[in-house]
């Protein structure tokens, strides 16, 4: 029998963010914490974090959600969701699971089935254009196959 | 009175196989075994009769994943 991995942060002294009622929460060492309460060395993973990934900081500032602090809106959109991987590991790795698409690169995730030519006549656009979504979305995801993209695209809803 | 309504369809396991280039590969939740697999033995099959897919599990950081990978096309036998 498979057990499910516990919530990160749970019994050890990694951490895992969350976001509820438009408030964000972590969990670390059993403990749930309040944005307010969090510790001056898990705001600098996330400073860092910031520094490191301009895009994600871009696509943050781009999403109407109303926020009176952008770090606290940047955690609730980057790392909000509990999913099994520590936000922050043990070894103070982050990891973020934002993939932040516009609505164009959404329509061609949509038809990943499609050559590139085909996409380009759908959504009457250039194939050039087409290539051009598909090699920022590889970038900002880390992702280097188009069909991967748009299956995680799928499991998080977004398509 | 007519309206038309503009329907969005997500990409299908289908679609995902179907797409697919030679040597391209993608990842699944290892759950989705029993879906897959007999997809590309039967819709897939009869649509591309000389594809040939590969599946293999694998450790992911979440638990296994199944692995699909589009093989080189079955070569045209040279019976005639």
């Amino acid at each position: 029998m498979t057990l499910p991995n516990l919530i990160p942060g749970l019994v050890d002294k990694s951490v895992e963010f969350f976001g509820h009622n438009m408030e964000v929460y972590c969990i670390h060492d059993g403990r749930t914490i309040e944005y307010a309460a969090f510790p001056m060395w898990m705001r600098e993973i996330i400073m860092q974090h910031m520094e490191t990934n301009p895009h994600l900081v871009a696509a943050v500032r781009r999403e109407k959600v109303d926020f009176s602090d952008f770090v606290k809106k940047y955690i609730y959109l980057v790392f909000g969701r509990i999913d099994g991987i520590p936000d922050i590991a043990l070894d103070g790795s982050t990891n973020h699971e934002f993939f932040a698409f516009s609505k164009r690169e959404i329509d061609i995730l949509r038809l990943v089935h499609l050559t590139d030519k085909e996409i380009a006549e759908r959504l009457f656009i250039s194939r050039e254009t087409v290539l051009s979504h598909w090699q920022n979305m590889r970038r900002s995801t880390g992702l280097n196959n188009k069909i991967q993209l748009a299956i995680s695209a799928s499991k998080r809803g977004i398509i | 009175m007519n309206q038309i309504i503009d329907v969005k369809k997500s990409p299908t396991w289908t679609h995902y196989i179907s797409a697919l280039e030679v040597g391209e590969s993608f990842t699944a939740d290892y759950d989705k075994m029993p879906t897959i697999s007999p997809l590309i033995s039967t819709r897939i099959k009869l649509k591309f009769p000389d594809r040939q897919y590969k599946t293999s599990k694998e450790k992911g950081h979440d638990g296994d994943l199944l692995r699909v990978t589009r093989l080189e096309d079955k070569e045209e036998s040279n019976d005639n």
